[in-house]
């Protein structure tokens, strides 16, 4: 699985497959293995080239933390969803209201759950599309009304493209 | 031998003073604000009762309320730890006056020690060289300047009644007397209650000397050997060690006769320290006595085998000591690191919370006195001391290399600690080569807290391992919830990742 890394101020691109407790993961061009396990008290051993490391990761207020060595670091770990996710929401301009609804990446309208002129509060299922073999249903954020559905169950859509607009 | 004694006191302190009393078959009463219900102390104490709201001057500074409660618990003695009470004189004869013993010096001891001026005048009466200064307080500017005069600059503007630091300015040049006599005067007023000043002469890059005496109430007198206290951080001690690098034999022999020479002239009773400053001449000079157990009284214990603690109720309970000053050398080197959850990057800002993770350190030479225990929230009422890390070695290299060990095995998370501080100093060449002075945290403060970064191994590996801690925690979410309702969080999450 394809892991981002953000530590330390670098982003670390990680390939992992896992068997077991052993690992090999490919970063850098370069396959590495290793050796890791949670013990009972939290604390995390990573074994890579016989040299051993030890961690903490505690999650506190949606911040994942480590703490290694006397240190302790902020990190975020995105899978490959997360980075079109993310690209897809800093690209946003008005994080407060928004004016349409748009695919947050290429897939498949599944199910629509909203029609045109409806009303909804924020957290409602919006639309549910199919992407990257997972089906994702998109919430609203704030409270509003539906002003036209643009796509239809069954479309293909692109990233970016609009999939409803609201009033 | 008493019964049973209270400790006024909290934390790592009263811990120890409860582990005294156990180890002498003394039932140990202990006291505790509301902050302090779940504390370590509390546990450990054969009786506890609470003494009031979390602030200390609701509770630990509450003299009717501890005394009140030695009386209902039948405590013959109060030991006062360190800090709080401990040097406060009414306290001692209050509690003399409830028909308890105070662990400690007579009242009328504190008061005299605890007004620095009459300290010095006891002090240079009885041939124990003084810090050059004046011997009344400063009312006005020309007092100063008369002293200048004589002694020349820079000049230190110290409060009468004071210590830790407060009420003191520094005057370099004498444009600068005014607003140093005023800011001293008002600071030394509202945290001593006193805002008589004085002045002494300021020397440069001076080293902390101290001995640690001991005094029975039959006539003897101890000195051990001494402390040097140099690594200090804005008047506060941050690691101490026994014996001095830069002491020798006949310099340790002539400061521990002078210390005599103090605690007979104030007629010393119980453990106490006097503190010596030391120029680049290695003349040494009184400062104050301490009419307490100090903080970092472990180190002493480590290199010379002796409790003092016990040593200070034995006293208390009228025993003479049961050695003499030929039974007293330090064997070996003893370091102490205090670890206080401070945030050391951000101008060692204190840093509250719970202790999610706190792994002691153990092994060869490692003794840890600590108040807390994990899980355990550090309450913001008090200082924030977490532990002191102790290590004994053969000599200085060895005790710094355990030290530096235990360092790395300690394991605090769910705070800031000053642990990679420590680490930072315990590598710095002058350090090791024992070249400190009270100024060495500021000259190198920006080197000590600077951030190496991550090597590239260990940032590796601290990426596998955050990726790892991610396939479980989804595969788990996975189990837990269904698909959907996972994935209903994507569009609130998109927003929360555009905060990286």
């Amino acid at each position: 699985m394809k892991y981002f890394v953000h530590l330390d101020g670098n982003e670390i691109a990680l390939d992992i497959a896992k068997e077991g407790n052993n690992f090999m993961v490919l970063s850098d061009n370069r396959n590495i293995p290793g050796n890791i396990i949670r013990s009972g008290d939290g604390y995390i051993s990573t074994i890579i080239g016989g040299k051993q490391f030890g961690f903490f990761i505690s999650d506190d207020n949606n911040e994942t933390i480590i703490h290694t060595g006397f240190r302790m670091l902020r990190a975020q770990v995105l899978d490959e969803r997360d980075k079109i996710l993310l690209a897809f929401a800093v690209g946003s301009e008005d994080k407060s209201r928004l004016a349409d609804l748009r695919a947050p990446m290429p897939g498949l309208v599944v199910r629509i759950m909203v029609a045109n002129g409806q009303q909804f509060k924020r957290g409602d299922g919006l639309i549910v599309v199919q992407a990257m073999k997972m089906e994702n249903e998109l919430k609203a954020l704030h409270d509003g009304v539906v002003k036209e559905v643009e796509v239809v169950t069954g479309q293909a859509i692109e990233k970016n493209q609009t999939l409803m607009t609201f009033e | 031998m008493f019964k049973k004694i209270l400790i006024a006191n909290r934390g790592e302190i009263a811990v120890r003073v409860i582990r005294a009393c156990h180890e002498l078959g003394i039932t140990a009463v202990g006291v505790y604000s509301e902050a302090d219900r779940t504390a370590l102390h509390v546990r450990l104490a054969d009786e506890a009762y609470p003494i009031g709201l979390s602030p200390s001057s609701e509770s630990y500074l509450r003299v009717d309320r501890i005394i009140e409660v030695a009386k209902q618990s039948k405590a013959e003695a109060i030991h006062p730890g360190y800090g709080f009470l401990a040097e406060n004189p009414a306290f001692a004869r209050d509690v003399v006056s409830a028909g308890l013993e105070f662990i400690g010096p007579p009242a009328e001891v504190i008061r005299l020690l605890g007004d620095k001026m009459a300290a010095r005048r006891a002090m240079k009466g009885s041939g124990v060289p003084i810090v050059p200064g004046t011997e009344s307080s400063i009312e006005d500017e020309k007092q100063v300047l008369d002293f200048i005069g004589e002694s020349g600059l820079p000049v230190l503007v110290k409060a009468a009644a004071g210590g830790g630091g407060k009420g003191m300015r520094i005057v370099h040049s004498a444009d600068e007397i005014a607003s140093a006599i005023k800011t001293a005067a008002s600071e030394a007023k509202s945290a001593f209650g006193d805002g008589r000043i004085y002045i002494e002469k300021y020397l440069p890059d001076p080293r902390h000397i101290e001995i640690q005496i001991l005094c029975d109430a039959h006539g003897n007198y101890i000195y051990f050997p001494e402390r040097e206290c140099s690594i200090q951080r804005r008047h506060q001690k941050v690691i101490e060690e026994s014996p001095s690098p830069l002491v020798d034999f006949r310099m340790r022999k002539a400061m521990g006769e002078a210390a005599i020479a103090a605690a007979k002239a104030s007629k010393y009773v119980n453990a106490g320290t006097v503190e010596f400053l030391v120029d680049s001449k290695r003349n040494f000079y009184f400062l104050e006595v301490n009419t307490r157990l100090q903080v970092e009284h472990p180190v002493t214990e480590m290199v010379t085998g002796y409790d003092l603690v016990k040593e200070q109720i034995r006293i208390a309970a009228g025993e003479e000591l049961g050695f003499g000053q030929d039974d007293i050398y330090a064997r070996g080197h003893s370091l102490e690191c205090r670890i206080y959850a401070e945030d050391a990057i951000n101008n060692f800002m204190p840093s509250v919370g719970k202790l999610n993770v706190y792994r002691e350190p153990s092994g060869p030479g490692i003794r840890v006195d600590s108040g807390v225990y994990e899980g355990f929230t550090i309450p913001i009422y008090y200082d924030p001391l977490i532990s002191k890390l102790i290590a004994l070695g053969r000599d200085r290299v060895e005790a710094i290399g355990r030290m530096r060990r235990a360092l790395t095995e300690y394991k605090i998370i769910g705070v800031e600690s000053t642990i990679g501080f420590h680490q930072a100093v315990l590598g710095e060449g002058n350090f090791l080569r024992g070249n400190i002075s009270t100024h060495y945290i500021e000259d190198r403060i920006a080197d000590l807290i600077r951030d190496e970064g991550l090597h590239q191994e260990e940032r590796l590996a601290a990426a596998v391992a955050l990726a790892v801690d991610r396939m479980e925690k989804d595969s788990l979410s996975a189990l837990n919830n269904s698909r959907s309702q996972d994935r209903a969080n994507t569009w609130k999450y998109s927003f929360r990742l555009g905060n990286i």
